[in-house]
């Protein structure tokens, strides 16, 4: 019978997996030195595709 | 079936004080020793004899002699207490009694309990001892052990001031305890009892579990020795997991390049390359820049991405730069032409990746280049290795495991500095609950 601590640790290693593996997919991290440009869009040249 | 103990009661009367005394396991109890003035009885014979008169105001006990309590399946009746000191330690003891299984005792040390039964064999005994197949390290040595105070009945002609050798070895949960005076050595097997159990039976204990900072029992079981092993696997697991996926990303392929020239000192110069296509629904980017012409100066490096559908941005600065000099140390250089910037998030698109670069002097040097072309080189990856997120995972999969680790160190370290013979330091780790 895993004890209580040893069933939350092994949750947590989950969430934490879990987590990493999806920064993983969406390509993201907060350690990057780019990201999405804070605030109002800048138009550069025409939207037309 | 729980046994009834001391179903059959004697009353007597202290020829000392007068007072009724129950006598609780007739037939057996060599000594009585009076609850109310402390004197001490001979009951031997069906005329109670005074062996010593005392008149000393009695301790109020934590169980009061008669308590009943069922302990491991057998109901046990408290009939006697003594308290007993060797070498500063001290520690208390009381008798208990069941007419079906004879005595027992309850061993108390600064709130940790033990249930001890007395041994019909001697244990094979030396730098270690073993016993039923197991095997008891040696923590207290030889040492002398004198009662201080006892109150109730005993099966032998206990008195104030009796002095014997003992010596004790342990193994995680069990302690194995030997007496010994001029006429015989008796071995005793002390159970650790958990706070929860001994409260359970007497509630009126003071029982305690280990704290950090405190003192534990030579023989308390690690609190934490238990959740090591599937504690450490869990975290291996997790770590490899990690490394592996981590190993499976990085950039993968040129999608874009700009080339730039700018002026040292003159206004910043764009250049825009597109289209570029994402067709991941989700990636990094990778962005190396070169400048292998800056020298004592440095090139700002604007870079973004710009998503032609719905003009939202991207943006990362390179900062490249390069100086050198001399002085009373001897020749130095500082700084990187080339630099790796990465951009995290960037959703499926068509991209213009957008460069605005200038370049400056350090005027400091006396050397001053403005006017000089600067080469830019700017390449673009999809795809991007964040070291940080690793890092910063793997430091919260094994931060628990550590402070796991800490705690059965602290343990292991409170428990064998009450040891008589210190362990090599290595031994804590060996020894860890499987000592």
């Amino acid at each position: 019978m895993m004890k209580p601590g040893t069933l939350i640790y092994a949750l947590w290693c989950l969430l934490v997996v879990g987590g990493f593996l999806t920064a993983q997919h969406y390509g993201y991290s907060p350690f990057a030195d780019g990201a999405r440009a804070p605030g109002s869009v800048h138009a550069y040249g025409p939207q037309h595709k | 079936m729980v046994d009834g103990a001391g179903s059959s009661i004697h009353g007597i009367t202290c020829p000392a004080c007068g007072a009724a005394l129950a006598m609780r396991a007739p037939g057996y109890t060599v000594t009585l020793v009076c609850e109310y003035c402390g004197s001490f009885l001979d009951t031997a014979n069906p005329d109670v004899r005074l062996i010593a008169r005392l008149e000393e105001e009695q301790q109020k006990l934590e169980i009061p002699l008669g308590t009943r309590g069922i302990l491991r399946g057998v109901e046990w009746q408290a009939i006697g207490y003594m308290r007993r000191f060797s070498n500063g330690p001290t520690w208390e003891e009381y008798l208990l009694f069941n007419p079906y299984h004879g005595y027992r005792w309850l061993v108390g040390a600064d709130g940790s309990w033990s249930f001890g039964t007395m041994l019909t064999a001697n244990p094979d005994a030396g730098g270690t001892a073993r016993w039923q197949g197991r095997t008891y390290r040696l923590f207290y040595g030889r040492a002398k052990t004198q009662v201080d105070y006892v109150v109730g009945e005993f099966y032998w002609r206990v008195h104030v001031g009796e002095t014997v050798i003992t010596m004790d070895y342990v193994r995680p949960g069990a302690m194995l305890s030997m007496e010994e005076n001029a006429a015989e050595r008796s071995w005793t097997l002390n159970e650790y009892l958990p706070p929860g159990e001994i409260k359970a039976v007497f509630p009126g204990v003071t029982a305690r579990g280990w704290r950090l900072g405190d003192t534990p029992a030579p023989h308390e079981p690690s609190p934490f020795a238990r959740q090591f092993g599937p504690w450490r696997n869990i975290a291996l697991s997790a770590a490899a997991v990690l490394l592996v996926s981590h190993c499976t990303v990085g950039p993968l392929g040129l999608v874009g390049r700009a080339d730039l020239s700018v002026v040292i000192d003159k206004p910043t110069v764009t250049r825009s390359v597109g289209p570029i296509q994402l067709t991941s629904p989700w990636q990094g980017m990778t962005v190396d820049t070169s400048t292998p012409a800056i020298d004592q100066g440095w090139t700002d490096i604007d870079i973004a991405f710009v998503d032609r559908r719905t003009q939202e941005r991207y943006e990362v600065y390179s900062l490249n730069e390069h100086y050198y000099g001399y002085d009373s140390d001897g020749s130095w250089s500082e700084g990187n032409r080339e630099q790796t910037v990465k951009v995290g998030g960037v959703p499926a698109g068509t991209y213009d990746l957008i460069v605005e670069a200038s370049a400056h002097t350090w005027s400091n040097t006396g050397y001053n280049r403005s006017g000089t072309p600067v080469g830019v080189t700017v390449s673009v990856y999809r795809g991007a290795v964040f070291y940080g997120n690793l890092m910063l995972a793997l430091v919260l999969v094994l931060l628990p495991f550590l402070v796991l680790w800490w705690l059965q160190y602290m343990f292991d370290k409170a428990r064998l500095a009450e040891m008589d013979h210190a362990p090599a330091p290595a031994d804590w780790s060996r020894g860890r609950g499987t000592e």
